[in-house]
């Protein structure tokens, strides 16, 4: 009988990675009776794929867990995929709520982009899903003891770690305020503005995936469902529609403004405060006064 | 040196519907294109065809309207382009789709190298390139932004880590899936779309690839959908903050300063 609940974490300088504590509390909120297990990959192993993903198929015919819940970042999504294969087992992505209806393991995940979330379920156990972390803030502290430590076979190297440069990326997922720009913003030649503006704040600009799309904004800072999800204590959004896609993002903040000149733009359903005016002539005061 | 770039079409616009009886996709007067980070994808191995002389051939499952993604890749100089399609190939989940580009992939060519976009716009899984590197037993390196070197037998790639440059030496043949934006996409002439549009496309369908109808398509899946919950309209409304210019500013710095502590 499949059994247990299993949770993968990366092992980085001796410690699990942050969102472990809250993949454990959401496990814990499923109440069902299964103990919960934490495993991992430490180091650099994550980039070895292939061989990773036959050590956590082992791991999973020996142990034969009911549910599988793995963070929806890069690295763990490419092993769970190759590792899916192996056991030929489906994979559901991105689930932002985990729950259990007549005994039945459940998922919610928003699908494509704007109106709907769609209810999904697993065919055979493990039930492998991954969840977008950073939604909710784990309170309980893990050390590298609490994990079983999977190493991969790396014997043929059909990759070969060579070296990891620091690289200045400016990190938006810490930032205490955000300023997230849209498509508006870009159709009254205000980036500029907003970039000047954000720098004034203290604030660090992201971005919908309009403008990640036309180059204007980089992928790390792209908000919303497929970009990052952040906690900023206050997020300005500015010239920003209001698809699910990009408030996914942002959903926990706890001060939310909008300017938009569109009176029905959907944004004003979501944000705390809304503005209708000029994004610039907004912008261009909160400059001056700052 | 053969590379294939597996690319999938996807809605260009953000006004996308639902089908609530039967979950999938309305495709019917959406406008359709080739996914952003394919795009990329086909971008860097036009690069790396310059740079080696390489052919490139293109893959794509979908239905008859899918072949404009590969006469779009065609006009970007892509050399050959094939439409995996089949009935029974429809309605699958990304394990099925792997399963059967994968298939196709074989069927065609012994490849050094496929090249996959990081994740469609759409489904946004990310799941589908390691998949078909697991199921061609090939090594794998997930969203790489750069492809530094290229030698007969083997790559470096470059991708970003929790804020680091991390460089890898890949040994061929491998599957690489590329970050989306890493490159300007190369936009076709018009001439050159006109040109592509009169080329053959190479079909392949179920006849060809002889795979179990039960573990792809529909019946294949095993992540099911099976509910669509509209958005609840929270009914909830935005304070909403009015006067000049300069007392919204005002309005606006109190309540950020405020929420700072």
């Amino acid at each position: 009988m499949p059994h247990g609940i299993y949770i993968y974490t990366e092992i980085q300088d001796s410690k699990p990675a942050p969102y472990t504590a809250e993949l454990v509390s959401l496990a814990k909120k499923l109440q069902i009776n299964d103990p919960i297990y934490l495993f991992g990959l430490e180091g650099t192993d994550i980039f070895y794929e292939q061989e990773a993903a036959v050590a956590i198929a082992d791991y999973m015919k020996k142990n034969d867990p009911k549910i599988v819940i793995v963070p929806a970042i890069g690295t763990a999504k490419a092993v769970f995929s190759r590792a899916a294969v192996i056991l030929d087992i489906g994979m559901t992505a991105d689930c932002t709520e985990l729950y259990v209806e007549n005994g039945v393991f459940k998922q919610k995940k928003p699908a494509f982009g704007n109106e709907v979330m769609v209810v999904t379920e697993e065919k055979d156990f493990p039930a492998l899903v991954t969840v977008v972390t950073g939604r909710y803030k784990g309170t309980e502290e893990y050390g590298i003891e609490d994990v079983t430590i999977l190493k991969p076979e790396i014997s043929e190297k059909s990759v070969q770690f060579l070296d990891a440069s620091v690289q200045q990326t400016d990190e938006i997922s810490d930032a205490e305020i955000i300023l997230a720009v849209g498509r508006g913003v870009m159709e009254q030649q205000g980036y500029e503005t907003a970039v000047q503006l954000a720098q004034k704040m203290g604030a660090a600009v992201g971005g919908t995936r309009p403008l990640v799309d036309q180059g204007v904004i980089p992928f790390e800072h792209q908000i919303g469902q497929t970009g990052c999800v952040v906690h900023p204590k206050c997020c300005i959004f500015a010239g920003v529609s209001g698809a699910i896609q990009h408030t996914e993002g942002v959903r926990d903040t706890n001060l939310t403004i909008a300017i938009n000149h569109d009176p029905n733009a959907a944004i004003f359903s979501f944000a705390d405060y809304g503005i209708v005016a000029d994004v610039n002539d907004i912008m261009n005061q909160l400059i001056e006064k700052l | 040196m053969r590379i294939a770039v597996c690319v999938k079409q996807v809605p260009v616009s953000e006004q996308v519907k639902m089908d609530p009886v039967t979950h999938s996709l309305i495709r019917n007067n959406i406008e359709m294109g080739m996914n952003a980070a394919d795009c990329n994808a086909l971008t860097e191995a036009i690069r790396l065809k310059k740079q080696t002389g390489c052919s490139i051939d293109v893959f794509t499952m979908g239905g008859y309207e899918a072949r404009s993604v590969l006469f779009t890749a065609l006009a970007m100089g892509a050399d050959e382009g094939y439409l995996v399609t089949d009935r029974q190939f429809a309605g699958g989940d990304t394990l099925g789709t792997a399963k059967v580009l994968a298939e196709a992939l074989k069927h065609t060519e012994k490849y050094d190298l496929i090249l996959c976009g990081c994740f469609s716009s759409d489904g946004a899984t990310g799941q589908v390139g390691p998949m078909i590197a697991q199921l061609m037993e090939a090594a794998s390196v997930t969203e790489v932004k750069k492809i530094p070197k290229v030698e007969e037998a083997c790559l470096e790639v470059c991708k970003t880590w929790q804020g680091k440059l991390v460089h890898l030496e890949l040994k061929l043949p491998a599957v690489i899936t590329i970050s989306l934006g890493c490159n300007t996409p190369i936009l076709p002439t018009l001439r050159n779309q006109m040109k592509a549009k009169k080329r053959t496309l190479h079909e392949i369908t179920n006849d060809a690839l002889h795979m179990d109808s039960d573990a792809v398509g529909l019946s294949g899946a095993k992540s099911l959908v099976t509910e669509t919950l509209w958005i609840e309209k929270t009914g909830k409304h935005s304070h909403m903050l009015t006067g000049t210019a300069e007392e919204i500013a005002d309005q606006i710095l109190d309540l950020v300063e405020e929420a700072k502590h």
